[in-house]
């Protein structure tokens, strides 16, 4: 387990909105939806291939109506999230939205080739000023394109489970390039801010299975 | 591993129904086999903590943390035969009982055995079984009403 180094990673932020730490990005005022603000890292082509188990926590502490930060995020290109969709493009995005007078939700979305795709399992209402603690796998066994799956949990032990999104993903295998930490909507929408933080990324989550199998295709990489 | 509906859940709606009750309950499964494993998560981290702060009494972040994983070892006690007989009744946990006989804490490999072993195995299917009858649902024709069939009503 190691948490990703956030000060290591490369901060658009327009507005002036975020204060990157090493193991946090803290947002006030975040204008989700009126400018191009994240926070990314070139891991290189075709870094995230094959499984993985990304965790990350995050906190809101005040949205306002129809707000839309997005958080985890892998992708081909730099831009934020509607800027990739609009450019056609490729993206897995874990991001918060405040439909209206409604209650903000948590929820996972793919983008292929332009288009949207939505997970199943619905969205996940949760609470302000709480502590949440997310886990993303992929098992590109499942299917045809393989499977992307969001865990909200209540603990960073994440025994807890509360809600599990679930993205049949579509098209084609893909590999990413680009990790994001925190990204926003942009549909030149002004004055639709967030509060709080994201934090604790981390990369390199392993089960048991998950290293076992690693660790044998790597044997089997090595001609054992 | 197979998966067979009950022989009433004949509809993609009944047999979606199913797979979100199916869902819940393995939600709470999950979730009891999560207590048990936490007493051995506090334990371990909280001596990870103990270990850091014997080598530098001066690292502040540890010092926090061991008040931290302390508290999470009090609010997560070893767990007792009765509790285990009451979270796991016998008929549909018969199996779990079987794979993970008592003990007063579930070690992290029984943990990431559950996980992958059993229950991302079982949300997996549920979710497979969810998808291919929400696919069937949008072809059943309770959902594509024809004007035809309404046209009495004028």
């Amino acid at each position: 387990m190691a948490i990703e180094d956030l000060t290591t990673y490369t901060e658009v932020d327009p507005s002036a909105d975020l204060t990157v730490t090493a193991p946090k990005v803290a947002f006030v005022n975040f204008d989700t939806r009126n400018t191009d603000t994240y926070v990314y890292k070139d891991q290189g082509v075709d870094f995230f291939d094959g499984d993985f188990i990304h965790d990350y926590e995050f906190k809101i502490t005040a949205i306002d109506d129809s707000a839309l930060p997005g958080m985890w995020m892998l992708a081909n290109s730099v831009d934020d999230i509607l800027g990739i969709k609009n450019a056609s493009g490729d993206c897995y995005s874990s991001y918060i939205l405040k439909p209206g007078v409604n209650p903000a939700y948590i929820f996972l979305r793919e983008v292929d080739g332009g288009t949207f795709r939505n997970a199943t399992g619905g969205t996940y209402v949760f609470t302000l000023n709480t502590d949440y603690y997310v886990r993303l796998t992929r098992d590109e066994s499942i299917g045809s394109f393989g499977q992307l799956k969001q865990q909200i949990y209540s603990d960073a032990a994440r025994t807890n489970l509360l809600h599990t999104q679930t993205l049949s993903l579509s098209t084609s295998k893909k590999d990413y390039r680009y990790n994001y930490a925190l990204v926003s909507y942009n549909s030149s929408s002004p004055g639709l801010n967030a509060w709080g933080h994201v934090q604790n990324l981390d990369l390199s989550v392993t089960t048991f299975q998950a290293a076992w199998a690693r660790n044998s295709n790597q044997m089997i990489g090595a001609g054992l | 591993m197979t998966f067979s509906f009950p022989a009433d859940c004949s509809t993609p709606r009944r047999r979606i129904e199913f797979c979100y009750r199916a869902e819940r309950l393995t939600l709470l499964l999950h979730n009891k086999m999560g207590r048990w494993y936490r007493v051995t998560y506090a334990v371990t981290k909280r001596d990870e903590m103990q270990a850091r702060v014997d080598v530098d009494p001066e690292d502040e972040e540890a010092q926090e943390l061991l008040v931290e994983f302390q508290a999470l070892v009090e609010a997560n006690p070893p767990i007792t035969q009765a509790q285990y007989d009451a979270a796991f009744p016998s008929g549909i946990f018969d199996r779990i009982k079987m794979r993970y006989p008592f003990a007063p804490a579930l070690t992290e490999a029984q943990w990431d055995d559950f996980q992958d072993n059993v229950y991302d195995k079982l949300d997996n299917k549920l979710q497979e079984a969810i998808t291919e009858n929400l696919d069937l649902m949008r072809g059943a024709s309770e959902f594509m009403p024809d004007l035809e069939d309404i046209h009495g009503a004028l």
